[in-house]
């Protein structure tokens, strides 16, 4: 596993995770009542927000609302520099 | 290809004097939302990878569409 695919596999992994959160959104908006469903949407949430800390923690921000690590820092993340998180 | 759910086809007219080879059949999707009103709670999911690659959470919901078919 080359660290390349580490952090690709890694990138899939996030983008798994906000896709489950987008459907569960979507489902949840048209059944309000739907309790197991909006625990099922928490859960979600966390998930997404627990694997993304994961990923940035390790290869810098994926968004601009979150900071860098130190350790993306010594990865050699730097603001405004290529390459971007979906060319690497 | 797997079975052909959610698909339909319609044979376009084909003139003689049409510049190209004739299509003869046309295919168009027929997506399982049209069969279903509002989704019933509690429907057999996906697990998250497969729900990315399928576009959807819950199998009854794909229609199956590939790329290599070349239809929306």
């Amino acid at each position: 596993m080359t660290p390349a695919e580490e952090e690709r596999l890694l990138m899939e992994k996030v983008q798994q995770a906000d896709f489950v959160v987008v459907e569960l959104t979507l489902y949840t908006n048209t059944h309000p009542n739907d309790m197991e469903a909006l625990e099922q949407w928490r859960e979600a949430i966390k998930k997404a927000a627990q694997v993304r800390r994961q990923y940035e923690s390790r290869y810098g921000p994926i968004s601009l609302n979150s900071i860098p690590t130190q350790q993306a820092l010594e990865v050699g993340w730097r603001w405004n520099q290529s390459p971007w998180p979906w060319q690497r | 290809m797997e079975r052909q759910q959610f698909r339909g086809t319609f044979m376009p007219y084909v003139s003689p004097l049409d510049p190209c080879p004739p299509i003869r059949v046309k295919t168009f999707v027929l997506p399982p939302q049209l069969f279903m009103d509002t989704q019933p709670p509690g429907l057999p999911q996906f697990s998250p990878a497969d729900a990315l690659r399928h576009g959807s959470l819950w199998p009854a919901l794909v229609d199956g569409f590939s790329r290599e078919e070349g239809i929306s």
